[in-house]
């Protein structure tokens, strides 16, 4: 085997209609369910293609600089004196997060299909970033949708995605986040589905998406798999990964969720606190909904309408979360935390200090975890936590919110 | 077991509609304000229009186009909500209200609501149909049996994007009418319709002899015309009444009479 994609199964789900139990499925607009059985034909073949899977590996080594190394933290691991940290360099892919994975993996499948025309949308703009530089390196016309908020907050990333050639629209409805954004692509995509390709960015909206995405992320768990076993010669006591829509640390879950003894964590966005009206963190305040074309744990009134959602990182700031994330925390097979913005930026200038290594502020919110299971470990336990991506996105909002504490 | 034939009150009215094609006008609940929506739907009822769809505001429309969003928008921050939707539907059936009332809803508030309890509710208060955009025929076994059991039309939609397969499937799962997007794309005035609509209009009544309505970016006179020549039963007219609404709004006479002769205009 030359690629690094996880096919082992831990379980049988989704199932052929894309639920996760009760979760996912398909809740779209009847124009798009022959694009989804299009794209859910096509990725059930690639995948079954050992070819397509080496031949997207290897642009991933060539293109992107897989595999990312899994990176034995010294100082922050003799900062909380207590078990051995490792990072799993995501940040080092090329564009500085994970989503050039999942964005390699759909624009091959878009070429499979003939759509020369890509759209995505994006919050933190790593995606947007990821889909910008995919399409110009296959030369496919590329739009991306991106909450007016968020153009704001990560300025720099609308630059990028116009270098390289994409056209970025704002979106000015609602609470100009991540959430507006992907209505908008949705729409966009009703429109134009018979040219167009629709890259979602996360293990969200409806099936085969949250499969395929994960499929694509799989690379991240099933390295780390590797590589743990080679410096360790065992499996971690910990997997630690954030969750926005749960596409890094369902890539860097899947390979562990049939090893009992692995606990694996996921940490969600608290924004100003999970009490407060200010807060992303779905699956603690939310409750099973739909929105974006799958049934999920979703921040909303008692009247179905969607909550709006807050948090200091836009990758974050989204009132849903994949479906299979909601499965497995009704499962109880990973168990999921929630971290406020002010734990995330002492996070991310810890790290920073330490390690000379500045990590998104999404990533900054497993890092703040460590702070609760640190002093819970021992010296012999490993603990590896997904760094999905780079901080120099986020200087700007970080800074602003020092100073606003202030 | 003997089948007991139940007639579908949308279906006979528009079947019996003296217009060709048949009118569906469309409204959002509570925009700007339910004195408004009440107005509407009693010029709509003097009109003789075949049915109502009578929309429940949700924040994140993903079918609709930046009219309806708006119109949407403005009704729930004006406090819009099911309960009181509810309360103006108990209101009309006091009136003796005649149109059949369709409920066009996205399936969030339905789920919050609870499936059952929603369509129960609707069923109680002589609500005939019920509209799920984002519920395609994979997901609505469980609301259509709901349906079934408290005699409301679940009405679902075809697109032109919808293969063979599909149209004949759904075909016989809608109830009421069948909901023929015009072309691809969300809610909102459009120049032209998709080439294929006169095709997929045969294609259905081949599957089925229940009416066809045909809804997305139908305006005007002209439009009502080619849908004849094309044989739909009935046309459902969205954002250009809501439209029509944003521009009156603040005149409540003015915007009655001046939708009264839009109505007209029509046909």
């Amino acid at each position: 085997m030359s690629h690094f994609f996880e096919k082992n199964k831990p379980y049988n789900l989704p199932d052929s209609k894309g639920h996760f139990e009760k979760y996912g499925g398909k809740y779209v607009p009847e124009t798009l369910m022959g694009a989804l059985y299009e794209l859910e034909n096509v990725y059930n073949t690639a995948i079954n293609d050992e070819k397509f899977l080496d031949d997207l590996y290897s642009l991933m080594q060539e293109y992107s600089g897989r595999p990312t190394p899994l990176y034995l933290a010294k100082r922050l691991t003799e900062y909380y004196g207590r078990g051995k940290i490792y990072l799993k360099r995501e940040d080092l892919n090329h564009t500085g997060a994970h989503k050039i994975n999942n964005a390699l993996g759909q624009v091959l499948l878009a070429l499979k299909m003939g759509k020369k025309r890509i759209i995505a949308e994006t919050g933190a703009g790593q995606h947007g970033v990821a889909t910008a530089t995919v399409s110009a390196l296959f030369g496919l016309e590329c739009e991306i949708y991106m909450g007016e908020e968020d153009t704001k907050r990560q300025a720099v990333n609308v630059e990028r995605m116009k270098l390289l050639g994409a056209k970025v629209n704002p979106v000015y409805s609602g609470s100009k986040t991540l959430k507006d954004a992907t209505s908008e692509a949705i729409r966009d995509w009703v429109t134009n589905v018979e040219n167009t390709h629709y890259i979602i960015g996360s293990t969200v909206g409806p099936h085969p998406y949250p499969e395929m995405v994960r499929f694509f992320q799989s690379v991240i768990g099933k390295e780390t798999r590797q590589q743990i076993q080679e410096k360790e010669n065992r499996l971690p006591d910990y997997v630690l990964a954030c969750i926005g829509g749960g596409s890094n640390s369902m890539g860097m879950f899947y390979s562990f969720l049939g090893d009992k003894d692995v606990k694996i964590i996921g940490i969600e966005a608290a924004g100003q606190g999970v009490d407060s009206d200010f807060t992303a963190a779905s699956m603690m305040k939310g409750r099973p909904g739909v929105l974006h074309g799958s049934l999920s744990y979703v921040l909303q009134d008692k009247y179905g309408q969607i909550e709006e959602a807050y948090s200091i990182s836009a990758g974050l700031d989204y009132p849903g979360v994949g479906p299979e994330h909601s499965y497995l925390k009704d499962s109880g097979r990973v168990k999921y935390y929630p971290i406020t913005d002010d734990q995330t930026v002492k996070a991310f200038k810890l790290l920073s200090k330490l390690e000379g290594i500045v990590p998104a502020l999404e990533s900054s919110h497993a890092l703040a975890y460590l702070e609760e299971l640190m002093p819970n470990t021992t010296k012999d336990e490993i603990v590896v936590l997904c760094l999905s991506g780079r901080g120099d996105k986020d200087l700007q909002s970080v800074f602003n919110y020092c100073q606003e504490q202030e | 077991m003997a089948q007991e034939e139940l007639i579908s009150k949308i279906q006979d009215s528009i079947n019996k509609s003296s217009k060709k094609p048949a009118l569906i006008p469309f409204i959002v609940s509570g925009y700007p304000d339910f004195e408004t929506t009440k107005s509407l739907l009693k010029l709509f009822e003097e009109k003789k229009v075949a049915a109502i769809e009578l929309g429940i505001p949700f924040s994140d429309p993903l079918a609709d186009g930046v009219v309806i969003q708006k119109a949407s928008k403005i009704s729930l921050e004006n406090g819009t909500n099911i309960d009181k939707i509810f309360e103006m539907l108990k209101d009309l059936k006091a009136d003796d209200f005649s149109t059949p009332i369709i409920l066009f809803t996205y399936y969030n508030p339905v789920m919050s609501f609870g499936q059952e309890n929603f369509i129960e509710k609707a069923a109680s208060l002589n609500v005939s149909g019920v509209i799920i955009p984002d519920l395609p025929l994979e997901e609505s076994e469980e609301v259509s049996k709901t349906c079934r059991e408290n005699n409301i039309d679940l009405i679902m939609l075809v697109s032109p994007t919808s293969n063979m397969e599909r149209i004949e499937k759904i075909a016989k799962a809608s109830a009421g009418f069948i909901y023929l997007v015009s072309s691809t794309g969300v809610t909102g005035v459009r120049e032209s319709f998709s080439a294929q609509l006169g095709n997929i209009l045969r294609k259905i009544k081949s599957f089925t002899k229940i009416p066809v309505a045909v809804g997305f970016g139908i305006s005007k006179a002209e439009h009502i015309r080619e849908l004849k020549e094309l044989n739909a039963d009935a046309a459902i007219i969205g954002s250009a009444i809501i439209k029509l609404i944003d521009q009156y709004k603040d005149d409540k006479i003015l915007l009655i009479d001046k939708m009264s002769e839009y109505l007209d205009s029509l046909y």
